[in-house]
């Protein structure tokens, strides 16, 4: 499937993202809110940071791992770098998905050390704004991966701690 | 918007000294010379508001370039930091001599040297 | 946020980036102590190499202290003194001073390396007694000497020297040398191949005491610089051998009746005063600033590419050639239909001509990445020659091969273990002295370091003439370690081979590994991770070779895929002998163990389903086999289909999951998408294992 095709998804994180990466001159000024892309799981929001995220790529074949731990659902190949998916649903504990629908999307993960890692999902929706002022602590236990509880609207956002989400706890 | 040339032959201390002026608190632009000579051919091509520059560096040092950019007349008004290890207090002496405005001994304290720069950035700026 | 964000990745990019300038700074500094060491045996000090010396310490030091590296830094800058002292002439350059410096860098590197710059408390006293030493053999210098006058220089450019250069000037003035002030006048674009061209040239005959740029006459086009050169010639002499018309010389102090070159206080130099000054500075040159015209040289003709930016070219040379398998089975399908079979060969044509472009292409971006052996065995060379000295024991390295070439990344990962087996031979293997004369050996030992290209692989052998590895002595070690059972009948190569077990290798008294850390487990782990082997032979008293066998590239490789129930593997054709069907009767077992009868020899088999819990074919239906090898060590992989040879680029898989056992990467096969890679290094091993714990 033809990266292309997604551009109108892709393209506005993939410009934040790689705003930010730009090096040699960089152009900074103080921003006070951060920005969080927010995602879907079994009808509930979930949010992660903006910078974190490298593109949004739709569903396509994902080529199973042996051996691998059971929430990573396999790799993936994008732009020629092979990065594990981790199927978010089953690494929250929640039922897996066996909707096809054609709002699933891969959240492609920049970690600190360059690694590349997917994050399936339900849908993504927008890019929400937050102060830290406004978050508000987890009430659930979702294994410690929430790290708050963003207002919007009336609803609140989980806001994930993406180190937690990554730390499957195997091999470092 | 402010522009700095940083000139530090040490990759590792050039990132740092970029990653502590990106959090000046003020839009900045950042260009980054790895040694003197890069600094003489990048100073034409961008209208400076402040120089940072290490004095020990092998084609030439940092004195040299303070040198040069004193008697350039297009470019006599741009502040000058020199950043230099400790032990080298006669050649950074010779520098403030030769027109650098201030110092800054490494390891440098991150605060101290947004602080400082802010306060040679203003300068210009009251000027 | 975004302020935060971007400060974190400037701090990961100065993480990284400390890192290899450390390591670089260190191997820098090595050899410059190596070059420093042969130069002081020809009697002479090269000031040059001292103040590269001196700069190294500077940045690490500087570099050390932002990072909270306290100790490191501390030595450094204690380094930084007695470079100091040599570099200004206050210390004379003898062994202590170049004993301490080697120390001294040596203790960095482990410090660093071993603890990632955490430092346990004796590592901190390990420091401190180290600089305590430093700062006894300086306070036993003396001091500096006396101040000569400087009239006649350009004071604009005295006011630029540094200390150093100042004390260059000084001591070049002592020695009687003529100071001359070259310039000239280059446009600011383009101004470094003149210059270097105009420093080179003055350097045949003299030093460059400093370079002061100015501006030229149009300051927004032209650049002026003027060198401050120390030198026996005199103006008009020095401006015939420069080159540049538009250079002007300027006298500012002439010289003092038979000047001696400045660094030189060797005894041959009474002598070499009845050659003509010319000849003299010539051959000086040559022994002081060869070095630098050998760099200057190389800036002119090479270009450092950082290996990230190969790895991206490799991606899209490995993208291309999935395009090209796109256009080659496009081509096929308009072959077969008669209504396009025209259009098809002309595009078949095209294709084969792509094929044959991008070959040249991947072969070229490869080539890049190759480097020569030679740079870890040098390292390797000096190490020993420490050694020796350190030691005080006799041994020979001798090395071939040194032109055989690897992919970068794998000769990076090679060193660390090569150090590991060239330092067990060095301190465990080869004898002491008056053992190796009772055994009617020579005084010296011998270690041979020899690499050769074989296909697609590199063979790396590291053999020493020392006492050897006695197999029952292993053998009863494995026994009381509990790894393998009193009654196992073991071959001896399979006795040997139990030295890169882990609990074994680290046991001195029988393997005769030092013991130091990394064991030959972890050797062993190494060369597997690059896909490689390694392997041991030895004879008591005659002596142990070990033998790496290695993959010359990691990146581009021609693989053969496979089918296992619903997935798909590919397998590095360079470890495939053969492959062939087999009907499931005529597998054979032994105590629950699967095997073949491959022409007369038993062949182990291993099912790559039930390896990787993947569903099993129907019984009955018929398998390949696919026979893989490395080194000496055959396995069959047992598989339900073989489907077809493609060039496929190995990647890492990246993710939380840092590794796989049995899969080396992945790679993107066209219109098969993502196919694992099997490693087959891990397979064969784990197999062999497996032999060897029954």
């Amino acid at each position: 499937m033809s990266l292309e095709a997604e551009a109108g998804v892709a393209e506005p994180f993939a410009h934040l993202a790689r705003g930010a990466a730009r090096r040699g001159e960089v152009v900074t000024e103080s921003a006070p809110e951060r920005e969080l892309l927010v995602l879907w799981l079994d009808e509930s929001p979930y949010a992660l940071p903006v910078e974190r995220v490298r593109e949004i790529v739709r569903l396509r074949p994902i080529t199973p791992v042996p051996r691998m731990p059971a929430s990573v659902c396999g790799v993936l190949s994008l732009r020629g770098e092979i990065a594990q998916v981790i199927d978010l649903r089953l690494r929250l504990g929640l039922p897996a998905s066996s909707d096809a629908s054609p709002r699933r999307r891969i959240v492609v993960l920049h970690g600190e050390d360059g690694q590349l890692t997917g994050l399936l999902v339900d849908r993504v929706s927008e890019v929400m704004r937050l102060r830290d002022e406004d978050l508000r602590p987890p009430t659930g236990r979702d294994a410690g991966t929430v790290i708050g509880l963003a207002p919007q609207g009336d609803r609140f956002v989980s806001v994930f701690d993406v180190e937690r989400v990554l730390d499957l706890g195997v091999g470092a | 918007m402010h522009h700095i040339l940083i000139v530090e032959d040490s990759p590792t201390m050039r990132s740092l000294v970029v990653s502590a002026l990106e959090d000046i608190g003020m839009p900045v632009r950042i260009t980054e010379a790895a040694s003197g000579f890069e600094a003489l051919r990048e100073l034409p091509r961008g209208d400076y508001d402040l120089i940072v520059t290490d004095i020990n560096m092998p084609d030439i040092n940092g004195l040299e370039l303070i040198s040069f950019v004193r008697r350039n007349a297009a470019y006599r008004s741009i502040p000058m930091l020199i950043i230099s290890t400790e032990g080298s207090e006669r050649d950074r002496e010779k520098g403030l001599e030769l027109g650098a405005d201030a110092y800054l001994v490494k390891p440098f304290d991150p605060a101290a040297l947004r602080r400082t720069a802010k306060e040679l950035l203003e300068k210009t700026r009251g000027e | 946020m975004a302020a935060r964000r971007t400060q974190k990745q400037a701090r990961t990019r100065a993480t990284r980036e400390f890192v290899s300038e450390v390591e670089e700074i260190l191997e820098r500094m090595r050899a410059d102590l190596a070059d420093l060491a042969d130069a002081r045996a020809g009697g002479r000090l090269d000031p040059d190499l001292a103040n590269r010396l001196f700069r190294s310490a500077h940045s690490l030091k500087g570099i050390a202290g932002m990072f909270g590296f306290e100790g490191v830094s501390d030595l450094a800058h204690h380094m930084e003194d007695i470079l100091d002292g040599l570099r200004m002439g206050r210390l004379p350059p003898g062994a202590p001073a170049l004993a301490l410096l080697d120390e001294g860098v040596e203790l960095v590197a482990t410090l660093l390396e071993s603890e990632g710059g955490d430092f346990a408390a004796d590592s901190l006293s390990q420091v401190r007694s180290l600089i305590e030493r430093i700062v006894a053999s300086l306070t036993a210098a003396p001091a500096p000497s006396a101040d000569d006058d400087l009239d006649g220089i350009d004071p604009t450019v005295l006011r630029a020297l540094t200390e150093y250069e100042e004390h260059r000037l000084l001591e070049s003035l002592r020695s009687g040398c003529a100071i001359h002030l070259v310039e000239a006048s280059f446009e600011i674009l383009c101004f470094e191949e003149g210059l270097s061209e105009l420093t080179r040239s003055v350097r045949e005959v003299g030093e460059v005491l400093s370079t002061l740029p100015a501006p030229g006459d149009s300051p927004d086009s032209q650049i002026r610089f003027s060198l401050l050169v120390a030198t026996a010639c005199d103006a008009t002499a020095l401006h015939a051998r420069i080159e540049n018309p538009n250079a002007t010389v300027r006298t500012m102090r002439a010289s003092r009746g038979d000047p001696a070159p400045p660094q030189s206080k060797a005894p041959h130099d009474e002598a070499s005063t009845e050659l003509s000054s010319d000849a003299l500075f010539a051959d000086s040159a040559r022994a002081e600033g060869g070095s630098d015209l050998e760099s200057l040289k190389s800036i002119s003709d090479t270009v450092r590419v950082d290996i990230r930016k190969l790895d991206e070219l490799m991606n899209l040379v490995g993208e291309l050639v999935i395009q090209r398998g796109a256009i080659g089975a496009l081509a096929d399908r308009l072959l077969a239909d008669p209504m396009t079979s025209r259009i098809g060969r002309e595009l078949a044509k095209v294709h084969k001509s792509l094929e044959r472009r991008l070959a040249d292409l991947q072969a070229g971006v490869l080539e890049v990445r190759m480097v020569p052996l030679r740079q870890v065995f040098e390292k390797l060379s000096r190490v020993v020659r420490r050694l020796r000295r350190d030691l005080g024991k006799e041994v020979r390295l001798d090395i071939r091969g040194g032109d055989t070439e690897l992919d970068k990344l794998i000769v990076e990962q090679l060193a660390d273990p090569l150090m590991h087996v060239v330092r067990n031979a060095f301190d465990h293997a080869i004898e002491p002295a008056d053992e190796r004369v009772a055994a009617g050996k020579p005084v010296e030992g011998s270690i041979r370091l020899e690499a050769l290209q074989r296909g697609n692989h590199v063979v790396i052998e590291v053999a020493d003439d020392g006492r050897g590895i006695d197999p029952e002595a292993v053998r009863l070690r494995a026994c009381t370690l509990g790894l393998i059972e009193r009654d196992t009948v073991l071959s001896r190569k399979e006795i040997l081979d139990l030295i890169f077990a882990p609990g074994l290798s680290t046991s001195a008294q029988v393997t005769e590994t030092s013991g130091r850390g990394v064991g030959m487990d972890v050797v062993r782990e190494n060369v597997t991770a690059l896909g490689g082997l390694v392997h041991v032979d030895s004879q008591v008293g005659r002596g142990t070779t070990v033998v790496f066998t290695l993959p010359i590239t990691l990146a581009i490789i021609r693989a053969l895929t496979v089918g296992v129930a619903d997935q798909r593997f590919a397998i590095p054709l360079t470890t495939v002998l053969e492959t062939m069907l087999v009907d499931p009767e005529t597998i054979q077992r032994s105590e629950g163990r699967e095997f073949l009868n491959l022409r007369g020899e038993p062949l182990a088999l291993r099912r790559l389903h039930a390896e990787f819990g993947l569903d099993a074919p129907a019984p009955g239906a018929r398998q390949a086999v696919v026979i893989v090898g490395l080194g000496d060590l055959r396995l069959g992989l047992l598989v339900d289909r073989l489907e077809n040879q493609q060039d496929a680029v190995i990647k890492p898989i990246q993710g939380p999951v840092r590794s796989v056992r049995g899969i080396a990467g992945a790679t993107e096969l066209g219109d098969l998408g993502t196919v694992l890679v099997l490693d087959i290094a891990s397979l064969v091993e784990d197999a062999a294992k497996r032999r060897e714990a029954a």
